[in-house]
């Protein structure tokens, strides 16, 4: 169970780390949803 | 898709000032967190050198019991990457517009699941370094590999995904790299520079994005579509009693989106709890993603169902044997404790709409859904290998 567990805290830790490498929400797709009427008042 | 370009207005800079914050600024949590995992991970892989050493017996693993929880967890974590695909590529072909927060967050989760997933393959296999067998190369003297192994069609399935997957995540990453190489002036620019392949935001440039991922998006369904079906034939084709069924492809394929939809739903709860996006997933996206699950929910239940109904009707002693064991037998607390996390919970939750707006609630939801989802991935290899045709052979399995 070890290998399991370190696999699941493998998942965590590069979720953690892409976030400091991409946006976590698409930019470009944030900016062409105000163009269909979105919000970010 | 629409070149975003002319939208310039006051809410411009908040988008780029709130979206980017996360990659300028680091909490010393943050640390704190990774060398955490990374401590853990280095657990796991000592483990698994302490594997190589002494021989995949160490896991428990024997005869009735050939598969346990690397299997289950492959499947599990196959099943985690539908989440991408789904919210993202369904979503995107059905024009919803609310997805637009969303996909990010479960692409990525796609791409990390199948690498989590691939690597349950080489532990799977004991013997890794001859890892090779699987690369599905041509064998006209009819030498290894076996095109008949279920591993076999594993590997294929997986590596056709991991690579739609990979460019499914980079196409829109394009645009977004081509603005953090513009905006970022540490480390990470060379590497901004080099991902984002010249973009300079053209109508050309823009025109090209939109006809790729026209393309992309239809294929990556399918081959979502199809990956599960091929990791549902693993059992389907078997004569294991309680595998040898039709509807594992279809029951195989909601079930993966059921616990994907949930793993969303936990990771959107905690980005933005934890980088203060309230403004860009609001309630009204936990409302959707907690219909999404009922649905979902309805789906596998439905299937569950059949699956057992037939069985049941058909009471053949083999297969019954089975079924017994998780209705009132060994296996009957996790088994019930899965029924309750994945199916009725949810069920009696998800109907409610002032649930769905809460985001805590949905995520509970989402966190009840992956762990009732990992104990159904177990149960559904250990109760039928621990139960063969013959029942001098019966055994149990506990993982070590």
């Amino acid at each position: 169970m070890t290998i399991v567990a370190g696999s699941l805290a493998l998942a965590i830790l590069l979720y953690v780390l892409a976030v400091k490498f991409v946006p976590i929400i698409s930019v470009w797709e944030e900016k062409e949803g105000l163009m269909h009427g979105g919000r970010h008042e | 898709m629409t070149n975003p370009a002319p939208a310039d207005g006051p809410q411009i800079p908040k988008i780029n000032r709130d979206l980017l914050e996360p990659l300028l600024s680091t909490h010393w949590s943050y640390f704190l967190l990774v060398g955490a995992l990374a401590g853990l991970v280095a657990a796991g892989a000592g483990a698994w050198s302490y594997q190589f050493r002494t021989g995949i017996g160490q896991t428990n693993l024997h005869p009735p019991v050939f598969w346990g929880v690397y299997i289950a967890s492959f499947i599990f974590w196959v099943g985690a990457s539908h989440s991408g695909t789904f919210i993202s590529g369904v979503l995107r072909l059905t024009k919803a517009e609310w997805r637009r927060p969303v996909t990010r967050i479960a692409e990525l989760m796609t791409f990390i699941s199948l690498i989590i997933a691939t690597l349950f393959v080489f532990y799977h296999l004991g013997r890794v370094w001859r890892w090779y067998y699987l690369i599905p190369y041509p064998n006209q003297r009819e030498i290894w590999p076996n095109f008949r192994s279920p591993l076999m069609w594993d590997a294929m399935a997986v590596f056709t995904y991991a690579t739609a997957s990979t460019i499914y995540l980079y196409l829109p990453l394009i645009p977004d790299f081509a603005l953090m190489r513009d905006r970022i002036e540490d480390w990470r620019k060379p590497l901004y520079r080099v991902l984002s392949l010249g973009w300079q935001g053209t109508q050309h440039q823009w025109q090209v994005l939109e006809t790729a991922m026209r393309i992309i998006t239809p294929l990556i369904v399918m081959v979502m579509v199809s990956v599960h079906s091929i990791v549902g034939w693993d059992f389907g084709v078997s004569l294991v009693p309680a595998w040898h069924s039709t509807i594992f492809a279809p029951y195989f394929v909601v079930g993966a989106v059921h616990s994907g939809v949930g793993l969303v739903v936990i990771g959107m709860y905690i980005l933005r709890k934890v980088y203060h996006l309230e403004d860009y997933i609001g309630q009204e996206h936990f409302d959707k993603m907690g219909k999404l699950l009922l649905l979902t929910t309805l789906g596998l239940a439905y299937l569950y169902f059949a699956e057992l109904l037939t069985i049941w009707y058909g009471n053949i002693p083999d297969h019954m044997w089975v079924v017994d064991s998780l209705l009132s037998g060994p296996f009957a607390v996790p088994f019930w404790f899965m029924v309750a996390c994945v199916y009725v919970i949810p069920l009696l939750a998800l109907t409610l709409p002032a649930f769905r707006r809460r985001p805590l609630g949905v995520m509970v939801i989402g966190v009840l859904i992956n762990i009732g989802m990992y104990i159904e991935r177990v149960l559904l290899i250990v109760p039928p290998l621990s139960y063969p045709r013959l029942p001098f052979n019966w055994d149990t399995y506990v993982p070590s």
